[in-house]
């Protein structure tokens, strides 16, 4: 009696996490990913490696990071490096989210499915719906929502690279643009403090004198490397600054 | 309509495997580990998210720069318009992302029909 009721309960709140992803994420995130699926086929990715992405790797700034790469024919340690350091960010967010579902009862393997299903859209949903909802429904709500938005993902990923060969030109043009558009107000979005500014102003001023002076495909690790650490100095000296002018 | 799903050999799904998979995945199994204890806000940290924005930014600025398809025929100010545009969308609606894709992407049509394509 006691475990009928607790697999109700799981499907119960499975089943709002998937309605949840099914009334917004899903959409946004699966048009942003046929931009990407026509990336891949632009870089000449088969379609199957296409679909594998998305399970696989599961954030799209990554896959776009990664498809571009090899379209702009970049040195594979340099895509391999590139892709790692842009994907830093999920070690904040699977550590930040990850307390929030863990359970001691849980294999391993289990901790290791739930995390690897942690991404940007994941993480914003969980942030700010699983703090109000008891330990038990989270993980059930968590897996509703996130497969959802990887069914959909995985599909648009496929329908995208499917379309890019057929669609005229000015429809593939307006797709091309879905990732960046969709990544640019995310990364925008997500800025809270002067270090971000700096750091997103920074990186599309060297974007051009980056292409332009680093060979072999090191140009955006350079970019990066160098804006960020521009960013992050400026904003320490701006920190002593404001602890001097406080005293 | 035909599709060569699998490609013609298994290099894609290793160079997906090597190049993609375990350079991200390698971040969220360290979180496994480090998810007990690990200070956020620690100054390395710091430094690295500001060195992924800029990352980030430059992946959005070089395919406005230097697009792939179709969309290399439609002019560099075009392009970078409508990526203004639609982040000007974004603030207006009160950070509505779908807003800033649906207002970007009128815009590019635009573009892109007015220059016959």
């Amino acid at each position: 009696m006691e475990a009928t009721s607790q697999s109700e309960d799981w499907k119960h709140w499975a089943w709002r996490g998937a309605r949840r992803g099914l009334a917004g994420p899903m959409w946004f995130m699966s048009l942003s990913f046929i931009g990407t699926g026509s990336i891949a086929h632009d870089a000449g990715v088969p379609l199957g490696a296409t679909l594998l992405s998305t399970p696989l790797v599961w954030a799209g700034p990554a896959q776009v990071l990664y498809f571009g790469a090899i379209a702009a024919g970049a040195a594979p340690a340099a895509i391999a490096v590139a892709l790692s350091l842009s994907s830093v960010r999920l070690l904040l967010l699977c550590v930040s989210l990850l307390p929030m579902l863990r359970d001691r009862r849980m294999s391993f393997l289990m901790v290791f499915y739930v995390n690897h299903n942690i991404a940007i859209t994941s993480w914003a949903e969980s942030m700010l719906r699983l703090p109000d909802m008891k330990r038990e429904a989270r993980i059930p709500y968590f897996m509703g929502f996130v497969h959802v938005l990887m069914f959909g993902s995985t599909v648009a990923i496929g329908v995208g690279w499917v379309l890019s060969s057929q669609v005229p030109p000015l429809i593939g043009a307006a797709m091309l643009l879905v990732s960046p558009l969709y990544f640019f107000t995310t990364v925008v979005g997500s800025a809270r403090k002067a270090i971000d500014w700096i750091a997103i102003g920074l990186g599309l001023a060297f974007a051009p004198i980056a292409r332009a002076y680093v060979p072999g495909g090191f140009d955006l690790l350079v970019l990066g490397l160098s804006a960020g650490t521009i960013a992050y100095v400026a904003n320490r000296m701006l920190r002593a600054r404001r602890a001097s002018a406080a005293t | 309509m035909s599709f060569d799903i699998l490609g013609e050999s298994f290099a894609p799904y290793l160079m997906l495997v090597v190049l993609a998979f375990l350079p991200s995945e390698i971040w969220r199994v360290l979180a496994i580990f480090l998810s007990k204890g690990l200070d956020e806000n620690s100054e390395i940290i710091i430094w690295v998210r500001a060195v992924s924005t800029a990352l980030l930014t430059g992946v959005v600025a070089s395919i406005v720069l230097a697009p792939s398809g179709s969309l290399a025929l439609v002019p560099l100010w075009a392009r970078a318009g409508s990526v203004l545009m639609g982040l000007t969308a974004y603030m207006l609606t009160r950070r509505s992302v779908l807003a800033s894709v649906v207002v970007g992407e009128i815009c590019i049509l635009f573009a892109a029909w007015s220059y016959g394509l």
